[in-house]
C-alpha cells in the first residue's frame, strides 16, 4: 500500500490507513480520491500536490 | 538571465520559489534568510511534543535539499540592511559579518512577522516561539524545568496560545492561560464555543484567567511570578508569551515603500515601488494582514504566474484552519470584517457557529462532530469574498 505526503504540512495519506474523517475508508486507493482533495491538516495543498513517500 | 530575490525563506518565499520554478526553468532565484534556511512548517511548532518530534525532526527539507531541488541559491544566517530602489541592489550581511550587495531584477519581501514583546522580563524562561530556533530554546527550558515545577503560563489564548496549552496539558504539563478576553480565540469564535474549548480541557492540568492582564513578572530564579491585574499571583517554571504577530516592515519602510500595518501591495501583491512584491504575513493586501498558512500558498502561486510575466491577481478563496486541541476538535474560518454577529447551531459540543455580516455569511467556527461539516459551510460562501 501506497502513501503521499503532503508537501507543505507533511501530512501523510496512507492507503490502509484511509481518512475517516474525510469520508475515504480504510484501503481507499490514491487513484480514488478526488483530485480537488485538500490536505486535512492544513486544507492548502490538493492532491495534484502530494508527493508519494518512497519507502526505505 | 533574469534574476528574482526573495527576501525570507519561511512558508512563503520558499512556496513562491517552487511554484517559480514550476513555471519556468531558467530564470535564477535567490532566497536570502536570517536563519538556517532548512524548510519546516510553523504551524507544527505548537503540536511537536504530541507529535513526538524534536526540534531537529521538525526539519522536512535541508537547505542543501532545497538548493539542488529546485535549482535555487539559499544565502542563509544573512541580515539585509538596506535597499536601493532605483539601483536595483540590496545590501546585506553575511554570516560572517560582511557587507555584500546583490543585485535584483524583481524583488520579493517576505520577511514575516515577529511575536509581540510585552517587556514584562528579561528572564529566559520566559519565550515567544515564531521560528524553528525559538522552538530549539523552548525545548531546552522544558526539560530544565525543575520537576516540582511543571506549570507553565501562557500570556495569550490565540492559536498558537491555546494549541500550546493543548500540546503541553496532554504530555504531563500544567499550564496556567492568561488573556485579556472574556473567552479564548475571542476574536474568532463566539462566546459559547470559547467556553465549551476551555471546559474540553482537564480542570486539573489548566487554569484559565480571563479577562485579566499580567501587570508584572517577577524572576526569582527557578520560579516566576506573574501578578496578575485582577490581584491573583501564579508561578510558573516558564511562560510563553503568545500575544500576537507583527508584521516586519521596517526594511520595507526604510526603503521608503508604503507601510501601513503592513507593507501595502495592490492585487498583484506589488508595493507603491516597481519591481518590488510583499507577499506572506509582512504584507497588506487589501488593506488586510492575513497571517495564516493558505492566503500565503495562494499568494505565492499568483505571484509567481506574475512574476514570470503572466499577471495574475491574487484571490483569497475561503479556506478552514484547523485549531490542533487534543481534547476537542475545532474547525476556524476567521471572518475578515468586524461588526458581524454570531447565529449558533448545533447541540452540546458540536457546534456550529456562522459570523454573518451585511446578511452573508462572513466566517464561521465548527466545533465537535460539527468539523465534518467544513465542505458544507465552506459552500455556503458567496463566491470570492474573502
Amino acid at each position: 500500500m501506497a502513501q503521499y505526503q503532503c508537501p507543505d504540512c507533511g501530512y501523510i495519506y496512507d492507503e490502509d490507513k484511509g481518512a475517516e474523517h474525510e469520508g475515504y475508508p480504510s484501503g481507499t486507493k490514491w487513484k480514488d480520491i478526488p483530485e480537488d482533495f485538500p490536505c486535512p491538516d492544513c486544507f492548502v495543498r490538493e492532491k495534484p500536490d502530494f508527493e508519494e513517500v518512497k519507502l526505505k | 538571465m533574469k534574476h528574482i530575490v526573495i527576501v525570507g525563506s519561511g512558508h512563503a518565499g520558499l512556496t513562491l520559489s517552487r511554484e517559480l520554478r514550476l513555471l519556468n526553468k531558467d530564470i535564477a532565484i535567490t532566497l536570502l534568510s536570517r536563519d538556517s534556511g532548512d524548510m519546516y512548517y510553523k504551524p507544527n511548532l505548537s503540536k511537536a511534543i504530541s507529535m513526538k518530534k524534536s526540534p531537529a525532526d521538525l526539519v522536512m527539507k535541508r537547505k542543501s535539499v532545497l538548493e539542488q531541488e529546485q535549482n535555487i541559491n539559499i544565502l542563509s544566517e544573512v541580515k539585509v540592511t538596506g535597499i536601493e530602489k532605483e539601483a536595483k541592489c540590496l545590501f546585506y550581511l553575511d554570516s560572517d559579518g560582511v557587507e555584500r550587495e546583490l543585485d535584483y531584477d524583481q524583488l520579493v519581501l517576505a520577511t514575516g512577522a515577529s511575536p509581540v514583546d510585552l517587556k514584562l522580563t528579561n528572564s529566559e524562561r520566559c519565550i515567544s516561539v515564531n521560528s524553528l530556533s525559538d522552538y530549539e530554546k523552548f525545548r531546552e527550558q522544558l526539560e530544565q524545568l525543575d520537576p516540582k515545577e511543571k506549570r507553565i503560563a501562557i500570556i495569550g489564548a490565540g492559536f498558537v496560545g491555546v494549541e500550546f496549552a493543548s500540546d503541553l496539558c496532554s504530555n504531563g504539563y500544567e499550564v496556567d492561560v492568561i488573556d485579556a478576553g472574556d473567552w479564548p480565540l475571542n476574536q474568532a469564535l463566539p462566546k459559547e464555543l470559547g467556553n465549551k474549548v476551555m471546559a474540553a480541557f482537564p480542570s486539573d492540568k489548566a487554569k484559565w484567567h480571563m479577562g485579566c492582564k499580567v501587570s508584572s513578572v517577577e524572576d526569582e530564579g527557578e520560579v516566576l511570578t506573574l501578578n496578575l491585574n485582577n490581584g491573583t499571583s501564579i508561578t510558573a517554571g516558564m511562560i510563553i508569551s503568545s500575544v500576537g504577530l507583527s508584521p516586519n516592515v521596517e526594511l520595507a519602510r526604510a526603503a521608503g515603500l508604503e507601510v501601513s500595518r503592513g507593507i501595502v501591495t495592490d492585487e498583484y501583491l506589488r508595493t507603491n515601488y516597481a519591481n518590488i512584491y510583499a507577499l506572506g504575513d509582512c504584507a497588506e493586501t487589501f488593506n488586510i494582514v492575513r497571517p495564516f498558512i493558505g492566503p500565503a500558498t495562494q499568494s505565492a502561486k499568483c505571484l509567481a504566474k506574475t512574476l514570470i510575466g503572466e499577471e495574475t491577481a491574487v484571490e483569497f478563496i475561503r479556506q478552514a484552519v484547523q485549531v490542533k486541541l487534543s481534547y476537542i476538535p475545532l474547525l476556524i474560518c476567521p471572518a475578515s470584517e468586524p461588526g458581524g454577529d454570531w447565529n449558533i447551531d448545533g447541540e452540546q459540543i458540536n457546534l456550529i457557529a456562522r459570523y454573518i455580516s451585511a446578511s452573508r455569511l462572513n466566517g464561521f467556527s465548527l466545533l465537535g462532530e460539527a468539523v465534518t461539516q467544513k465542505i458544507q459551510l465552506l459552500k455556503e460562501f458567496p463566491l470570492n469574498t474573502a
